[in-house]
């Protein structure tokens, strides 16, 4: 069994499972599901040492640990979402594409990130965009897909024209060497650096490329959601560490400016990042549908990513590795726990829900899990990954960066405390008494992932050890140090089992506080009244809406920058209006005169 | 067994004329025809036929290389697939049909200029017979008129070069071009101006929209198609082995075809309804194609012209279809429509995602190895405008497939069948042509080197100073 094996193998049955799905809609769900599992089981036996293969010479593949690090984030949020798939709502419509989508856009992204050399990643990474836009388009209708599609081509095309320069200017398309070689010649060097990171910056949706997230993100069926903000945008974060590691800013633009001991281009990176933290965070709190917010909380988040990525010291490429799983795995989460909502009440506006916790405690639970994550509080993942990068910030004297990266961090407590308390807190609305617990085929992925959130938040050493494996095949001088059970910092280390020690006693106590406290009473939401009158409709007594108004009046007038894109857009649009006129009237005339004009110019231009 | 090329234009023309005392049975001779046209290009051997007995140069030659043998065998196939499918539409137009057939196979295979304005002559006086078959006077006369200042300047620059060189036979032609170049400038541009009317460079193109925005099932591919890449082709010939070009008449010419790209685009994205997308689309697809010729890269050039023919023949047809089911082109009417029609779309999709030239399809093949080629000589510029303009068609043709299939859970389906299920024989025909070559682009995009390898091998030594270098899925160059 090697690499190739597999991702034919997935092709194939991606494209059984239509042909089932045509005649049996579940059962091409079930395949999906076995095929996936049989591939993260393979995947996960083989290690990073699986068998390339080499199929027609483009198409070469070799794994690397961050090859297999990537594959394996990915793997297990596409097949824990396969129980999702399961659940899909009986289709009206013919859905029997989506498992084969499904399935090779799965195949692909393994594809991605085995590829040995540019081509065959950029083939792959291309089919995973438009297998996922049509599977956008499964969901509701809009402009969403299409919005991704176009972003996510411009992405392409800046790694597509980066990746010819590097072909032509140093005539090698692998991918390590021809990296390696732009490191060596200054040349067009520089290009290709700021076009990867660009194409990299588009997946990741840092500002000002974000504008498809939350649009993407909203759209798409609840159950390819998951995948696309837990697992899709990683893609970027694969491609922006192998450039920045083998081709660092620091070779190219090491002279003439620096700040803070970094290259003016790399600090300037860094605060794009800090903005894309700084953006996402103060986006999501400003909007009423949970998927929405939590969109633009991946933008916010993708902003740690990069901020690891760029400062490429050992410590902070940890933990952008680490917040990479943290983020994928809660995402995920959040994302299926919005689907399985969606499924259990048909919404996911903020303002139609509340006080669910009741209703889906274990749905809540999950939830709960994926948020502190998210937000970094222990002991979950996300703790670990925001401190090895806050370390890094920290030692190295960004606290500009520094500062944004904690102004996150607190701002994702306020969006992440508001979907908690408006989707599972607060009173239950009378149309939602009859709603019941999300059926056990979707906890258990929930579980699975939340469980993993928690055990690798409190045991993250095998974890951080495997990113200095990465590191070490990087070309890292050195990596990431763990003594005993305390991961090194430059200034404090962290034991997460003592943490987490700590907490446990911290949480007994409060258990026990509960326990012997006098219990509330429950009140219904219509149990009340206002200036002595009854009011019967339960919408009036949302609070959700405008949760955050105060704060969020501080900076409405922020311009948004897709109003950019849509301007680009009507540019286009206005130049073909005009060509449309100029050179497609219908009078026979015009034509004539066009024709006679243009060859009397070009036989003067030849002239002259 | 051998056949000689001349019976392909002969075969057709014999039948246009005799078919009118068979009236009866007209559409038999049609299929017929274009069928044992397909026959005929299988046995013909690369050479050079002479016709009438007369050597070359004063005799009248039909030039048979790789380059006009492939260009036969797709046109000739996509002819006669067109005439078994679109028998109703094409009953009154048998002569001219079959006339249009001899016209362009004459236009592919002669090896002298004068005999080429000639069957051009005849190919527009065809395609303006079928272009008015829809109705539409005014744009058939529209066509009319730019095709009729196009061929004098073709005519008036052949004069102008046959007083200088003395000859009318191409290759003789090239030769005295090579040994005494400049001086045939103006002759040069008025030529290409000529053939730039019928391959719908812009701004010679005016008459395109009102000709293809109403075309029917057998308008679209026929002049959409078909006509456009056997006009292409010809370019090619004409301005790959035949004229030596002067930087800066080339330089000239390659402003027009960056035009045409990027103001082609740009309309397309414009556009909201089917067919109006897709002939913007080809116009700007020919103004690429100008722009590889022109510059030398013929193998790259010839692909592109063969590989756009197919997909736009497909996607043209169905949006005849369409709009006979449907009643309507405009896009936001149509939403959901493959969803009743699964096969017809996806050979629609593969069309489309082949020619924005997205991974699994040829068109990304064709297309990187383009880009390649022109970094390869050191311009960046112009791949990047490629770039950009592929970016803006890549969008505007997912917009038009993902609407059309448009599978959200919230939008009801159309229940419109592209093809009346009552019709059984057309039903079967259409999908079993379609998805024939949509299948051939995805076999093509998962092994693009045979492709590659025959364009290569067929235009390869075309232009010796620019030697295409493919990169294929068995790898490229620095591989």
């Amino acid at each position: 069994m090697n690499i190739i094996h597999l991702i034919l193998g997935l092709f194939l049955a991606g494209i059984a499972a239509y042909g089932i799905g045509r005649l049996k809609p579940a059962a091409a769900s079930w395949l999906t599901l076995a095929a996936s599992w049989a591939a993260l089981l393979i995947l996960f036996l083989g290690g990073d040492t699986l068998a390339g293969g080499n199929a027609w010479g483009l198409l070469a593949f070799k794994m690397t640990p961050l090859g297999w690090f990537f594959s394996m984030t990915l793997l297990f949020v596409y097949s824990t979402n396969t129980f999702f798939n399961l659940s899909v709502p009986a289709a009206p419509t013919r859905q029997a594409a989506y498992p084969m989508l499904y399935l090779i856009s799965l195949a692909s992204t393994i594809g991605v990130f085995s590829a040995e050399n540019w081509l065959a990643l950029f083939i792959f990474w291309e089919i995973v965009l438009w297998s996922s836009t049509f599977m956008i388009g499964f969901g509701k209708p809009g402009r969403g897909s299409i919005i991704y599609f176009g972003m996510s081509l411009l992405g392409s095309f800046m790694m597509l024209f980066a990746i010819l320069v590097m072909g032509t200017a140093y005539q090698t398309f692998e991918v390590k060497g021809a990296l390696m070689a732009a490191a060596q010649s200054p040349g067009p060097a520089l290009l290709v650096f700021l076009l990867m990171l660009f194409s990299a910056m588009v997946k990741l949706g840092i500002t000002p490329f974000h504008i498809w997230m939350p649009e993407a993100y909203h759209e798409a069926p609840d159950h390819f959601a998951p995948v696309l903000a837990g697992g899709l945008s990683k893609l970027g974060a694969f491609t922006a560490l192998m450039v920045t590691s083998f081709l660092p800013a620091s070779t190219l633009m090491a002279q003439p400016w620096q700040v803070r001991g970094l290259p003016l281009l790399t600090y300037i990176l860094l605060t794009v990042s800090a903005v894309s933290i700084v953006i996402g965070t103060l986006m999501a709190i400003k909007q009423e549908d949970a998927k929405k917010l939590l969109a633009y909380s991946s933008v916010a988040n993708s902003g740690y990513i990069m901020i690891g990525m760029l400062m490429g010291t050992p410590m902070s490429v940890s933990g952008a590795l680490v917040h990479l799983l943290a983020h994928a795995l809660a995402t995920t989460v959040t994302f299926m726990v919005m689907a399985a909502v969606a499924r259990q009440t048909g919404t996911t506006r903020m303002d139609e829900l509340g006080g669910l916790l009741h209703r889906m405690p274990i749905t809540f639970l999950a939830f709960l899990t994926a948020i502190l994550s998210l937000v970094g509080l222990p002991p979950m993942l996300g703790f670990v990954s925001k401190w090895l990068i806050l370390q890094s910030l920290a030692s190295q004297g960004l606290f500009l960066v520094a500062a944004a990266a904690i102004f996150g961090s607190i701002g994702s407590l306020l969006y992440a405390f508001r979907i908690l308390s408006t989707v599972f807190l607060g009173q239950l609305k009378p149309k939602h008494r009859q709603v019941r617990e999300a059926p056990a085929v979707l906890l258990i992925p929930l579980l699975l992932l939340s469980g993993v959130t928690l055990v690798l938040g409190i045991y993250p050493y095998g974890l951080v050890q495997y990113t200095a494996k990465i590191e070490n095949s990087l070309g890292f001088a050195d990596t990431v140090q763990i003594t005993g059970l305390s991961i090194q910092g430059n200034n404090g280390n962290l034991n997460a089992l003592l943490i987490m020690g700590a907490f446990a006693i911290g949480f007994l106590i409060a258990l026990g506080i509960f326990l012997k406290a006098p219990k509330s009473r429950k009140v219904d939401l219509m149990d009340t009244y206002t200036g002595g009158e009854f009011i019967y409709s339960p919408e009036l007594y949302s609070y959700s809406t405008n949760f955050f108004a105060p704060l969020e009046r501080v900076y409405a007038g922020l311009p948004e920058i897709s109003r950019l894109y849509e301007a680009l857009a009507n540019r286009v649009r206005d130049l073909g209006t005009l060509v449309q006129y100029l050179f497609f009237s219908p009078l026979p005339s015009r034509t004539a005169l066009l024709i006679s004009v243009v060859t009397i110019l070009l036989i003067w231009g030849e002239a002259i | 067994m051998q056949m000689n090329p001349v019976l392909t234009i002969a075969l057709p023309l014999i039948l246009a004329f005799t078919k009118i005392m068979y009236r009866r049975i007209a559409n038999l001779f049609l299929v017929l025809g274009s069928l044992l046209n397909v026959l005929v290009v299988f046995f013909i051997k690369e050479g050079q036929y002479l016709m009438g007995g007369y050597a070359p140069p004063f005799g009248i030659v039909l030039q048979v290389d790789a380059y006009a043998l492939y260009s036969l065998l797709v046109l000739n196939v996509l002819f006669a697939a067109l005439t078994i499918l679109v028998t109703k539409k094409a009953e009154n137009l048998t002569s001219s049909s079959l006339i249009a057939l001899a016209a362009l196979n004459g236009l592919i295979l002669t090896g002298d200029l004068f005999n080429l304005f000639v069957f051009l002559e005849i190919a527009a006086i065809a395609a303006i017979i079928i272009a008015s078959s829809s109705k539409r006077y005014h744009h058939a006369f529209h066509y009319m008129v730019a095709s009729i200042i196009g061929s004098t300047f073709y005519l008036l620059g052949l004069i102008l070069l046959y007083k200088q060189y003395g000859t009318l036979n191409m290759a003789k032609m090239h030769e005295l071009m090579l040994a005494s170049p400049g001086g045939s400038s103006v002759a040069v541009i008025l030529i290409f101006v000529g053939l730039a009317v019928e391959v719908k460079l812009m701004p010679f193109s005016g008459w395109v929209k009102g000709v293809l925005k109403n075309a029917d099932e057998w308008i679209g591919p026929m002049i959409g198609a078909i006509y456009g890449g056997a006009m292409m082709i010809v370019m090619g010939r004409l301005f790959t082995d035949v004229f030596v070009v002067s930087p800066k008449v080339t330089l000239l010419l390659s402003i027009l075809a960056l035009v045409t790209l990027v103001g082609g685009e740009a309309a397309a994205y414009d556009s909201e309804k089917m067919r109006e997308i897709l002939l913007y689309s080809g116009v700007a697809q020919s103004g690429l194609e100008i722009l590889l010729i022109l510059n030398g890269y013929a193998a790259l050039s010839f692909i592109l012209i063969l590989s756009n023919m197919m997909a736009k023949y497909v996607m043209f047809l169905l949006s005849g279809y369409i709009v006979n089911a449907a009643g309507t082109d405009v896009l936001g009417d149509l939403k959901g429509l493959f969803r009743s029609n699964p096969f017809l779309g996806f050979a629609f999709t593969a069309a489309g995602l082949s020619l924005a030239g997205l991974p699994l399809f040829v068109g990304f093949f064709i297309k990187l190895n383009i880009l390649y080629n022109l970094m390869m000589s050191h311009s960046y510029w112009l791949p990047a405008i490629i770039l950009i303009t592929s970016l803006v068609e890549g969008i505007y043709m997912l917009r038009m497939i993902l609407g059309l299939w448009q599978t959200g859970l919230e939008v009801q389906e159309t229940g419109i069948q592209i093809i009346s299920p009552s019709n059984i024989k057309t039903k079967y025909a259409v999908h079993a042509i379609t998805l024939i070559l949509s299948l051939a682009m995805v076999v093509f995009g998962l092994m693009p080197d045979y492709a590659l390898d025959l364009a290569q091998k067929a235009r390869g030594n075309a232009v010796a100073d620019k030697p295409a270098m493919m990169i294929g899925m068995k790898g490229g160059p620095g591989q």
